[in-house]
């Protein structure tokens, strides 16, 4: 073994893995505090807690969402958009490259895990947005409430729509994510969900 | 660099997740906070909830509807179907009955 091979880098920075877990936290939360497959589970729990805590964790989405949106830009290399996203055409080439099992390995995301990214933020903004007009025209509460006050009930029961769709939509793209983050972990014999932790890869 | 770095992790940090929550925290107080006395209970809700549609009562909680202060009682109905119950907490009004 020589020692390039075990060297390893930092690529991953500090907030990159913050935002990346503390929005798996939140989601988890927000997700199961609401109705879904352990309804049976949540009849058990206090309504309000359960209420206040979809809540909580909707309004740290919203905020982690911010910061990743500023982070994009502003970030280290591998957390900028300009590293990792790539126009349809070479997402596409590299997905048929990674079903062949001939993709190249890249050490920050590669064009499929950018473009990842990029529908798992948008979806979460629609959630979030719908969310947050949904407490406002609902509820009468919220940041939104005073611009949602007075909207019909259709309206309202169109945007809970919207929210549970979206919301439904990331818990698939988060299967997606899953399912790539282990194919390519496979593929290229490193543990991508470690180095999400430590930040750090082979060089 | 590395104080340069650290300055512009501070900001974003400042501009985003804090910032947001703490706004939204500001905004919200009233939603959660427990009101005066209230001369409708929560048994009454429930009582009134279970008349309208017998079953069994999941949960029943105070909650907003419509920036009303409500008893929110949830029952899975005998019929099968689930039902959301909103009971202004002062006057014992149904504000609200929505079949989910």
């Amino acid at each position: 073994m020589t020692e390039h091979d075990t060297t390893e880098i930092i690529v991953w920075d500090p907030l990159v893995r913050l935002f990346h877990w503390i929005l798996v936290a939140a989601f988890t939360l927000a997700y199961f505090s609401q109705e879904g497959p352990f309804e049976d589970w949540l009849e058990q729990l206090d309504g309000a807690w359960l209420q206040t805590t979809h809540v909580w964790a909707g309004y740290t989405i919203a905020g982690l969402l911010l910061f990743r949106l500023i982070w994009g830009f502003v970030g280290p290399r591998h957390a900028r958009f300009s590293d990792f996203v790539q126009g349809p055409r070479q997402t596409w080439s590299y997905l048929k490259e990674v079903l062949t099992l001939r993709a190249p390995r890249y050490l920050g995301h590669n064009p499929a895990g950018g473009a990842m990214i990029v529908v798992l933020l948008s979806s979460l903004t629609i959630t979030v947005t719908a969310g947050l007009l949904l407490y406002g025209a609902d509820k009468g509460a919220g940041p939104l409430s005073g611009l949602m006050m007075g909207a019909s009930d259709a309206a309202i029961h169109s945007i809970k729509e919207v929210h549970e769709f979206f919301a439904n939509l990331t818990l698939i793209l988060v299967v997606g994510h899953l399912i790539g983050v282990i194919w390519e972990s496979l593929l290229h014999r490193e543990n991508l969900a470690h180095a999400m932790i430590t930040g750090r890869k082979r060089a | 660099m590395i104080a340069h770095k650290s300055i512009l992790m501070a900001i974003t940090l400042a501009l985003a997740t804090p910032f947001t929550v703490a706004t939204f925290a500001a905004e919200d107080s009233s939603a959660t906070a427990p009101t005066a006395a209230h001369e409708f209970t929560k048994e009454q809700a429930i009582e009134k909830a279970l008349k309208a549609h017998p079953g069994k009562v999941t949960k029943a909680y105070q909650d907003t509807k419509k920036g009303q202060q409500t008893w929110e009682v949830k029952i899975k109905g005998d019929d099968g179907q689930k039902w959301e119950m909103y009971y202004d907490m002062k006057t014992g009004e149904l504000v609200a009955e929505e079949a989910d």
